[in-house]
């Protein structure tokens, strides 16, 4: 089976599930719109006291504060499986199936679940962000548009390597499952202007911990306010993350030992 | 009669050291997370120096130090382990033993945040060495005994809150809507992303009358001495009515929600 053929029946499948729980994912969707709500409300009430945080408009602040759920989504939906069942998979022996089938172990494990709901979600949520993008970039350039898409597939392949790097951290440290919930945390910080934080600190957020990649620098671009400098620095950490983290995955299914490994 | 609910509380401490690193990750991870709320409101006094909200930006700085301590030792996540015990029908394993399943529920998650409780004030004295003017102490013995009154009130209403949330799985399965809304008000009304002094006052006294901001928000304002006088008295019996109510509430949904328990899964 060629991989566009397994991509065709991974879609049907998720389909298919999600007509069967349609409700659970009416809920999802909901409550997703009532979060950006809160956002809004939050960036009017300090838009209330002041008309720029860090050099960004309250303009700016919404294409930022609509962008990162967007991506979220996005990236869910192609690899949220992996990156929440990974650890699991690894400490309870369940890797097994994909290492025996004649594909990549680490296509399989990353993508073998399209989950259509956080999908659909993901395309509401972008529809808004146009809107807000549009109202505050009237007269958006193609190069503008161009890096900013570049920015979104360096912030999904981000999001993705971070995902993978911590589930493969479960073939040495089995007590590590609470690893991504506390990247999520962090990523709570992906939804405001990081330039309002001590350099040392923005510098940690662009490289070690690629928070500004997730959201920060796409919507820099979008905006026309990001630096080549930036863009590239943004490119090369992206593929920094990525060759580690296949190189990492490589490295780690050698000690994988079935069970309770 | 408690005993056997403190040794409940005591097993669960001992399974939880069990998994320090783990422990450690979610500490810091909260912390990280709440600690940069006070740069994106500190970008606002340099644009202009004055005081907003009736928080200097020395204030402003304590405040999300404090939220982010005090959340550390009220904030609790045990609403799925409910919701799974009854989905799966482990509950019913639970029915038949000699206690009391919301109180050994409750207990245990004591046990389990127990290590954040005592990180908290450590964190509190190194940040206090550190930045002395901004880890500031409470004004006098009064004013940090009411916080300590307000910081039990929240500690029990976050509990409580959690129990009627994964109660809902007696009529819902999926219970992470509910989870979701009460932390989207949690994080809008409650003090975690906006300190409730910068609302307008109609809508101050609306959130004050909401039990959201005994969990988290009013704490850290007695402690900053943003709440005196009357208005303590006023507060705190409004903090107690709300335990009473989540308390009934708590109750009734377990009468109701057992009639509909069906063990199903096991």
């Amino acid at each position: 089976m060629s991989y566009v053929r397994l991509c065709r029946v991974i879609i049907n499948n998720s389909v298919a599930r999600f007509t069967e729980y349609r409700g659970n994912a009416l809920t999802h969707i909901t409550v997703s719109f009532l979060w950006i709500a809160l956002r809004f409300i939050f960036v009017g009430t300090i838009f209330s006291y002041t008309n720029n945080i860090g050099g960004w408009t309250k303009e700016m602040i919404w294409v930022l504060v609509l962008l990162f759920p967007f991506i979220d989504s996005i990236g869910q939906a192609i690899f949220g499986t992996m990156a929440w069942g990974l650890h699991d998979a690894i400490v309870g022996g369940e890797l097994d199936g994909t290492f025996v089938k004649p594909k990549s172990s680490l296509f399989l494990n990353s993508f073998i679940r399209f989950d259509l709901q956080p999908f659909i979600t993901g395309m509401l949520q972008g529809v808004v962000f146009v809107w807000a993008l549009v109202h505050a970039m009237p007269n958006i350039s193609i190069i503008q548009i161009g890096t900013g898409i570049v920015a979104i597939l360096c912030a999904l392949i981000v999001h993705y390597s971070v995902s993978l790097l911590i589930g493969c951290i479960g073939f040495w440290f089995p007590r590590t499952e609470n690893l991504l919930e506390a990247w999520y945390e962090v990523l709570g910080a992906a939804s405001y202007p990081l330039t309002v934080l001590p350099k040392a600190l923005y510098q940690i957020f662009l490289t070690i911990l690629p928070v500004a990649l997730i959201s920060f620098i796409p919507a820099s671009a979008f905006l026309g306010v990001l630096s080549w400098k930036l863009f590239v620095l943004a490119i090369g950490v992206t593929m920094v993350f990525l060759l580690a983290s296949i190189g990492l995955w490589h490295v780690a299914i050698k000690r994988y030992s079935s069970a309770s490994s | 009669m408690m005993k056997k609910y403190f040794l409940v509380t005591r097993n669960s401490v001992e399974e939880t050291l069990q998994y320090r690193f783990k422990q450690l990750v979610w500490a810091l991870s909260e912390l990280v997370s709440l600690l940069f709320m006070p740069f994106i409101w500190l970008s606002l006094y340099t644009n202009d120096k004055v005081a907003i909200g009736e928080m200097s930006s020395t204030d402003i700085i304590s405040y999300f130090v404090l939220v982010s301590l005090v959340s550390m030792v009220t904030t609790t996540y045990f609403s799925r382990r409910i919701a799974e015990d009854i989905n799966k029908g482990s509950l019913s394993a639970d029915l038949t033993k000699p206690y009391s399943y919301i109180f050994w529920r409750i207990f245990r998650e004591i046990g389990i945040r127990m290590s954040y409780t005592l990180f908290a004030p450590v964190l509190f004295f190194v940040g206090r060495l550190l930045f002395p003017e901004y880890i500031v102490l409470p004004a006098n013995i009064a004013a940090f005994g009411w916080f300590l009154f307000f910081l039990i009130i929240a500690r029990i209403l976050c509990i409580l809150s959690e129990v009627i949330v994964g109660f809902f799985a007696f009529w819902f399965e999926q219970i992470w809507g509910f989870r979701s809304v009460r932390w989207l008000l949690d994080s809008l009304v409650g003090g975690r992303l906006i300190p409730i002094s910068f609302f307008s006052l109609t809508i101050q006294s609306f959130v004050y009358a909401l039990p959201f901001a005994y969990m988290l928000g009013i704490p850290v304002e007695v402690y900053l001495g943003k709440i005196t006088g009357t208005d303590l008295y006023i507060k705190a019996l409004l903090g107690l009515a709300w335990v009473g109510v989540f308390s009934a509430l708590i109750a009734f949904m377990w009468y109701r929600g057992l009639k509909r328990y069906n063990g199903g899964g096991i």
